[in-house]
Protein backbone atom coordinates (compact mmCIF):
# COMPACT_ATOMS: atom_id res chain seq x y z
CA UNK A 1 0.00 0.00 0.00
CA UNK A 2 1.39 2.87 -0.93
CA UNK A 3 0.50 4.99 2.29
CA UNK A 4 3.49 3.15 3.46
CA UNK A 5 5.40 1.88 0.68
CA UNK A 6 5.39 4.94 -1.49
CA UNK A 7 6.78 6.73 1.58
CA UNK A 8 9.11 3.56 2.65
CA UNK A 9 10.31 3.38 -0.84
CA UNK A 10 10.64 7.32 -1.13
CA UNK A 11 12.64 6.67 1.69
CA UNK A 12 14.60 3.82 0.71
CA UNK A 13 15.24 5.71 -3.11
CA UNK A 14 16.31 8.63 -1.05
CA UNK A 15 18.85 6.67 1.04
CA UNK A 16 20.01 5.06 -2.30
CA UNK A 17 20.71 8.54 -4.35
CA UNK A 18 22.73 9.54 -1.27
CA UNK A 19 19.74 12.27 0.72
CA UNK A 20 17.37 11.10 2.87
CA UNK A 21 13.68 11.74 3.04
CA UNK A 22 12.72 14.81 5.49
CA UNK A 23 11.95 13.34 9.08
CA UNK A 24 11.51 14.43 12.34
CA UNK A 25 12.88 13.90 16.08
CA UNK A 26 9.57 14.45 17.68
CA UNK A 27 6.27 13.73 16.43
CA UNK A 28 3.46 15.40 15.34
CA UNK A 29 1.09 14.77 17.93
CA UNK A 30 0.35 14.70 21.37
CA UNK A 31 -2.52 12.31 23.40
CA UNK A 32 -5.08 14.93 22.55
CA UNK A 33 -4.48 15.02 18.57
CA UNK A 34 -5.10 11.84 18.37
CA UNK A 35 -7.90 10.85 16.14
CA UNK A 36 -10.13 7.49 15.34
CA UNK A 37 -12.10 8.61 12.69
CA UNK A 38 -10.46 6.70 9.79
CA UNK A 39 -11.41 2.85 8.87
CA UNK A 40 -7.61 2.20 8.45
CA UNK A 41 -7.71 -1.62 9.73
CA UNK A 42 -7.85 -4.34 7.49
CA UNK A 43 -6.23 -4.98 4.19
CA UNK A 44 -5.50 -2.56 1.45
CA UNK A 45 -3.92 -2.65 -1.88
CA UNK A 46 -2.74 -0.56 -4.59
CA UNK A 47 -4.76 0.46 -8.04
CA UNK A 48 -2.39 -2.75 -9.43
CA UNK A 49 -2.71 -5.08 -6.33
CA UNK A 50 0.91 -5.65 -6.04
CA UNK A 51 1.49 -4.69 -2.41
CA UNK A 52 -1.16 -6.04 -0.02
CA UNK A 53 -0.47 -4.35 3.50
CA UNK A 54 -2.30 -5.26 6.76
CA UNK A 55 -3.23 -2.60 9.14
CA UNK A 56 -3.99 -3.62 12.98
CA UNK A 57 -4.79 -1.31 15.52
CA UNK A 58 -1.81 -1.45 18.00
CA UNK A 59 -1.62 0.71 21.51
CA UNK A 60 -3.17 4.25 20.50
CA UNK A 61 -2.09 3.70 17.25
CA UNK A 62 -1.81 1.30 14.70
CA UNK A 63 0.87 -1.25 13.34
CA UNK A 64 1.53 -1.79 9.19
CA UNK A 65 3.05 -5.28 7.61
CA UNK A 66 3.98 -6.16 4.12
CA UNK A 67 4.42 -9.44 3.79
CA UNK A 68 4.65 -9.89 0.71
CA UNK A 69 7.24 -7.09 -0.32
CA UNK A 70 11.10 -8.46 -0.58
CA UNK A 71 11.86 -5.93 2.37
CA UNK A 72 9.30 -5.87 4.86
CA UNK A 73 9.18 -2.98 7.46
CA UNK A 74 7.03 -2.89 10.06
CA UNK A 75 5.41 0.63 10.56
CA UNK A 76 3.83 2.37 13.56
CA UNK A 77 1.12 4.80 12.18
CA UNK A 78 -0.94 7.08 14.22
CA UNK A 79 -3.56 9.36 12.80
CA UNK A 80 -3.05 13.31 14.07
CA UNK A 81 -6.12 15.48 13.99
CA UNK A 82 -5.12 18.90 12.70
CA UNK A 83 -8.25 21.08 12.33
CA UNK A 84 -10.19 19.64 9.83
CA UNK A 85 -7.60 17.46 8.14
CA UNK A 86 -5.80 14.34 9.09
CA UNK A 87 -2.11 13.32 8.92
CA UNK A 88 -0.02 10.16 9.48
CA UNK A 89 2.76 10.33 11.54
CA UNK A 90 4.65 7.07 10.57
CA UNK A 91 7.46 5.69 12.26
CA UNK A 92 10.11 2.51 11.91
CA UNK A 93 9.26 -0.38 14.10
CA UNK A 94 12.25 -2.11 13.28
CA UNK A 95 14.43 0.53 14.64
CA UNK A 96 17.98 -1.00 16.07
CA UNK A 97 19.38 0.09 19.14
CA UNK A 98 21.61 1.89 17.54
CA UNK A 99 19.04 3.81 15.39
CA UNK A 100 17.24 7.29 16.44
CA UNK A 101 13.35 6.94 15.70
CA UNK A 102 12.69 9.28 12.80
CA UNK A 103 8.80 10.63 11.90
CA UNK A 104 7.47 11.00 8.74
CA UNK A 105 4.15 13.00 8.18
CA UNK A 106 1.61 12.70 5.03
CA UNK A 107 -1.80 14.37 4.58
CA UNK A 108 -4.36 11.27 4.52
CA UNK A 109 -8.42 10.99 3.59
CA UNK A 110 -10.89 8.63 2.65
CA UNK A 111 -12.72 9.12 -1.13
CA UNK A 112 -15.82 6.86 -0.81
CA UNK A 113 -14.09 3.61 0.43
CA UNK A 114 -10.62 4.54 -0.58
CA UNK A 115 -7.70 5.52 0.95
CA UNK A 116 -5.83 8.77 -0.54
CA UNK A 117 -2.36 10.09 0.57
CA UNK A 118 -0.59 12.25 -0.30
CA UNK A 119 3.29 13.00 1.04
CA UNK A 120 4.99 16.45 1.75
CA UNK A 121 7.34 17.72 -1.51
CA UNK A 122 10.59 16.64 0.14
CA UNK A 123 12.50 19.68 -1.98
CA UNK A 124 9.75 22.26 -1.09
CA UNK A 125 9.61 21.13 2.61
CA UNK A 126 13.35 21.58 2.89
CA UNK A 127 13.33 25.30 1.24
CA UNK A 128 10.69 25.71 3.73
CA UNK A 129 12.32 24.37 6.56
CA UNK A 130 15.26 26.92 5.88
CA UNK A 131 13.13 29.79 5.00
CA UNK A 132 10.82 29.84 8.09
CA UNK A 133 13.81 29.25 10.36
CA UNK A 134 11.89 25.94 12.00
CA UNK A 135 14.21 24.01 13.86
CA UNK A 136 16.20 21.21 12.30
CA UNK A 137 19.88 20.07 11.58
CA UNK A 138 21.41 18.86 8.33
CA UNK A 139 23.37 16.06 7.84
CA UNK A 140 26.31 15.60 5.58
CA UNK A 141 24.26 14.55 2.84
CA UNK A 142 22.13 16.93 2.65
CA UNK A 143 19.28 15.12 4.67
CA UNK A 144 17.32 16.82 6.85
CA UNK A 145 16.37 16.73 10.18
CA UNK A 146 13.82 18.19 12.07
CA UNK A 147 14.24 19.00 15.80
CA UNK A 148 11.31 21.60 16.51
CA UNK A 149 9.26 20.47 19.06
CA UNK A 150 5.31 18.80 18.44
CA UNK A 151 3.44 22.37 18.67
CA UNK A 152 5.68 24.09 16.11
CA UNK A 153 5.44 20.84 14.21
CA UNK A 154 1.47 21.25 14.57
CA UNK A 155 1.52 24.75 13.51
CA UNK A 156 4.19 24.80 10.43
CA UNK A 157 2.02 21.74 8.62
CA UNK A 158 -1.15 23.55 9.56
CA UNK A 159 -0.09 26.69 8.13
CA UNK A 160 0.81 24.88 4.93
CA UNK A 161 -2.11 21.89 5.06
CA UNK A 162 -3.82 23.21 1.78
CA UNK A 163 -1.18 24.64 0.02
CA UNK A 164 -0.95 22.79 -3.17
CA UNK A 165 2.99 22.83 -3.56
CA UNK A 166 3.68 22.02 -0.03
CA UNK A 167 2.48 17.96 -1.48
CA UNK A 168 3.89 15.65 -3.53
CA UNK A 169 1.44 15.78 -6.99
CA UNK A 170 1.13 12.27 -7.16
CA UNK A 171 -1.61 11.12 -4.89
CA UNK A 172 -1.46 7.34 -3.70
CA UNK A 173 -4.64 5.97 -4.18
CA UNK A 174 -5.67 2.14 -2.52
CA UNK A 175 -8.17 0.73 -1.89
CA UNK A 176 -9.90 -2.25 0.47
CA UNK A 177 -8.53 -6.00 0.00
CA UNK A 178 -12.42 -7.82 1.34
CA UNK B 1 31.10 -9.11 26.53
CA UNK B 2 31.33 -5.31 27.12
CA UNK B 3 32.14 -2.73 24.38
CA UNK B 4 31.32 -3.18 21.12
CA UNK B 5 29.92 -5.96 22.06
CA UNK B 6 27.39 -5.57 24.38
CA UNK B 7 26.36 -1.95 22.98
CA UNK B 8 23.17 -3.61 21.49
CA UNK B 9 22.62 -5.19 24.75
CA UNK B 10 23.29 -1.92 26.56
CA UNK B 11 21.37 -0.04 24.01
CA UNK B 12 17.97 -2.14 23.78
CA UNK B 13 18.04 -2.12 27.96
CA UNK B 14 18.36 1.01 27.84
CA UNK B 15 15.82 1.35 25.41
CA UNK B 16 13.32 -0.89 27.58
CA UNK B 17 14.30 0.45 30.82
CA UNK B 18 13.08 3.79 29.00
CA UNK B 19 16.35 5.59 29.55
CA UNK B 20 17.79 5.91 26.09
CA UNK B 21 21.56 5.83 25.04
CA UNK B 22 22.95 8.89 24.37
CA UNK B 23 23.60 8.97 20.44
CA UNK B 24 24.78 12.06 18.08
CA UNK B 25 23.05 12.79 14.35
CA UNK B 26 26.49 14.14 13.49
CA UNK B 27 29.51 12.22 13.63
CA UNK B 28 32.78 12.22 15.40
CA UNK B 29 34.55 12.30 12.14
CA UNK B 30 34.92 13.90 8.74
CA UNK B 31 37.01 12.00 5.83
CA UNK B 32 40.39 13.97 7.15
CA UNK B 33 40.14 12.35 10.52
CA UNK B 34 39.62 8.39 9.60
CA UNK B 35 42.51 6.38 10.57
CA UNK B 36 43.82 2.76 10.09
CA UNK B 37 46.75 2.58 12.18
CA UNK B 38 44.84 0.02 14.99
CA UNK B 39 45.01 -3.61 14.29
CA UNK B 40 41.54 -4.04 15.04
CA UNK B 41 40.71 -6.48 12.22
CA UNK B 42 40.40 -10.20 13.23
CA UNK B 43 38.71 -12.39 16.26
CA UNK B 44 37.95 -10.69 19.56
CA UNK B 45 36.66 -12.47 22.67
CA UNK B 46 36.23 -11.31 25.85
CA UNK B 47 38.03 -13.71 29.42
CA UNK B 48 35.12 -15.64 29.75
CA UNK B 49 35.21 -16.23 25.43
CA UNK B 50 31.81 -16.48 25.19
CA UNK B 51 30.94 -14.75 21.86
CA UNK B 52 33.07 -14.31 19.29
CA UNK B 53 33.67 -11.34 17.36
CA UNK B 54 34.64 -10.63 13.99
CA UNK B 55 35.99 -7.79 12.36
CA UNK B 56 36.67 -6.76 9.38
CA UNK B 57 38.08 -4.07 7.28
CA UNK B 58 35.24 -2.34 4.03
CA UNK B 59 37.22 0.61 2.57
CA UNK B 60 37.04 3.16 5.95
CA UNK B 61 34.74 1.00 7.87
CA UNK B 62 34.88 -1.15 9.92
CA UNK B 63 32.19 -3.65 10.45
CA UNK B 64 31.83 -6.26 13.36
CA UNK B 65 29.59 -9.28 13.78
CA UNK B 66 28.69 -12.05 16.07
CA UNK B 67 28.42 -14.83 14.22
CA UNK B 68 28.27 -16.89 17.72
CA UNK B 69 24.87 -14.70 18.72
CA UNK B 70 22.46 -14.65 16.25
CA UNK B 71 20.74 -11.74 17.73
CA UNK B 72 23.45 -9.71 17.49
CA UNK B 73 23.07 -6.35 15.16
CA UNK B 74 26.23 -5.75 12.50
CA UNK B 75 27.69 -2.68 13.85
CA UNK B 76 29.53 -0.16 11.71
CA UNK B 77 32.61 0.90 13.38
CA UNK B 78 34.87 3.88 12.16
CA UNK B 79 38.05 4.82 13.51
CA UNK B 80 38.68 8.05 14.79
CA UNK B 81 41.56 10.16 15.08
CA UNK B 82 41.75 13.34 17.35
CA UNK B 83 44.94 14.58 18.48
CA UNK B 84 46.92 11.47 20.18
CA UNK B 85 43.90 9.76 20.75
CA UNK B 86 41.84 7.13 18.82
CA UNK B 87 38.00 6.85 19.31
CA UNK B 88 35.64 4.48 17.74
CA UNK B 89 32.32 6.06 16.27
CA UNK B 90 30.03 2.93 16.16
CA UNK B 91 26.20 3.19 13.89
CA UNK B 92 24.10 0.51 12.54
CA UNK B 93 24.57 -0.81 9.70
CA UNK B 94 21.23 -1.92 8.71
CA UNK B 95 19.26 1.61 9.81
CA UNK B 96 15.75 1.65 8.35
CA UNK B 97 14.63 4.26 5.74
CA UNK B 98 12.16 5.90 8.28
CA UNK B 99 15.36 6.16 11.08
CA UNK B 100 18.36 7.99 11.45
CA UNK B 101 21.41 6.35 12.05
CA UNK B 102 22.52 7.34 15.57
CA UNK B 103 26.50 7.61 16.14
CA UNK B 104 27.94 6.19 19.68
CA UNK B 105 31.51 7.60 20.67
CA UNK B 106 34.10 5.53 22.46
CA UNK B 107 37.78 5.71 22.93
CA UNK B 108 39.80 2.34 21.88
CA UNK B 109 43.33 1.78 21.69
CA UNK B 110 45.05 -1.63 20.70
CA UNK B 111 48.32 -2.92 22.30
CA UNK B 112 49.89 -6.17 21.19
CA UNK B 113 46.66 -9.02 21.27
CA UNK B 114 44.38 -6.53 23.60
CA UNK B 115 41.51 -4.60 22.49
CA UNK B 116 40.27 -1.73 24.95
CA UNK B 117 37.50 -0.15 24.44
CA UNK B 118 35.82 2.55 27.03
CA UNK B 119 32.22 3.95 25.87
CA UNK B 120 31.29 7.56 26.48
CA UNK B 121 29.41 7.16 29.66
CA UNK B 122 26.12 8.26 28.29
CA UNK B 123 24.87 9.72 31.66
CA UNK B 124 27.53 11.67 31.68
CA UNK B 125 27.27 12.88 28.58
CA UNK B 126 23.50 13.61 29.27
CA UNK B 127 24.40 15.49 32.20
CA UNK B 128 27.35 17.60 30.57
CA UNK B 129 25.15 18.63 27.93
CA UNK B 130 22.56 19.86 29.61
CA UNK B 131 24.71 22.06 32.30
CA UNK B 132 26.82 23.05 29.34
CA UNK B 133 24.00 23.65 26.90
CA UNK B 134 25.62 21.42 24.46
CA UNK B 135 23.29 20.81 21.71
CA UNK B 136 21.07 18.57 21.77
CA UNK B 137 17.29 17.76 21.80
CA UNK B 138 15.17 15.29 24.14
CA UNK B 139 13.14 13.04 22.13
CA UNK B 140 11.07 10.39 24.14
CA UNK B 141 13.28 10.06 27.21
CA UNK B 142 16.20 10.00 24.67
CA UNK B 143 19.25 12.87 24.49
CA UNK B 144 20.54 13.83 21.13
CA UNK B 145 23.49 15.30 20.42
CA UNK B 146 22.52 17.55 17.57
CA UNK B 147 26.25 19.39 17.67
CA UNK B 148 28.02 19.54 14.37
CA UNK B 149 30.92 17.37 13.94
CA UNK B 150 33.78 19.76 14.74
CA UNK B 151 31.93 20.80 17.89
CA UNK B 152 31.90 17.06 18.79
CA UNK B 153 35.47 16.77 18.15
CA UNK B 154 36.17 19.74 20.37
CA UNK B 155 33.96 18.43 23.10
CA UNK B 156 35.24 14.96 22.95
CA UNK B 157 38.81 16.08 22.90
CA UNK B 158 38.31 18.31 25.97
CA UNK B 159 37.03 15.06 27.55
CA UNK B 160 38.81 12.41 26.57
CA UNK B 161 41.30 12.31 29.45
CA UNK B 162 38.32 12.99 32.12
CA UNK B 163 37.70 9.11 33.87
CA UNK B 164 34.13 10.41 34.54
CA UNK B 165 33.19 11.04 30.79
CA UNK B 166 34.06 7.33 30.13
CA UNK B 167 32.46 3.47 31.36
CA UNK B 168 35.08 1.47 32.78
CA UNK B 169 37.63 0.05 30.58
CA UNK B 170 36.58 -3.41 28.66
CA UNK B 171 39.51 -5.43 27.69
CA UNK B 172 38.88 -7.91 24.48
CA UNK B 173 41.77 -10.77 23.38
CA UNK B 174 42.81 -11.93 19.71
CA UNK B 175 41.72 -15.01 19.21
CA UNK B 176 44.54 -17.01 16.92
Amino acid sequence: MKIISLLVALAAVTLMTGCGPTLSLHPLYTDKDLASDLPLEGKWADAENEEVWTIHKSGDGFEGTSPGTSDPEKVGIHVVRLGELRFLDITSQDTSSLDIPGHLFVKVWMEGEGLRVQALDSDWLKRKIREAGLPHVELEDEQVILTAPTPELQKFVALYANEPKAFESDVGKFHRVR
Amino acid sequence: MRSILMIAALAAAALATGCGVTLSVHPLYAEKDLASDLQLEGKWTDDEAKDIWAVRKDGDVYVATCPTDKDSEPIEMRLVRLGEHRFLDLTSKNTPSLSIPGHLFAKVSVTGDELQIQMMDSKWLEQKARETGFPYVEADKQVILTAPTSDLQKFVLLHAADPDAFESAEKLHRVR
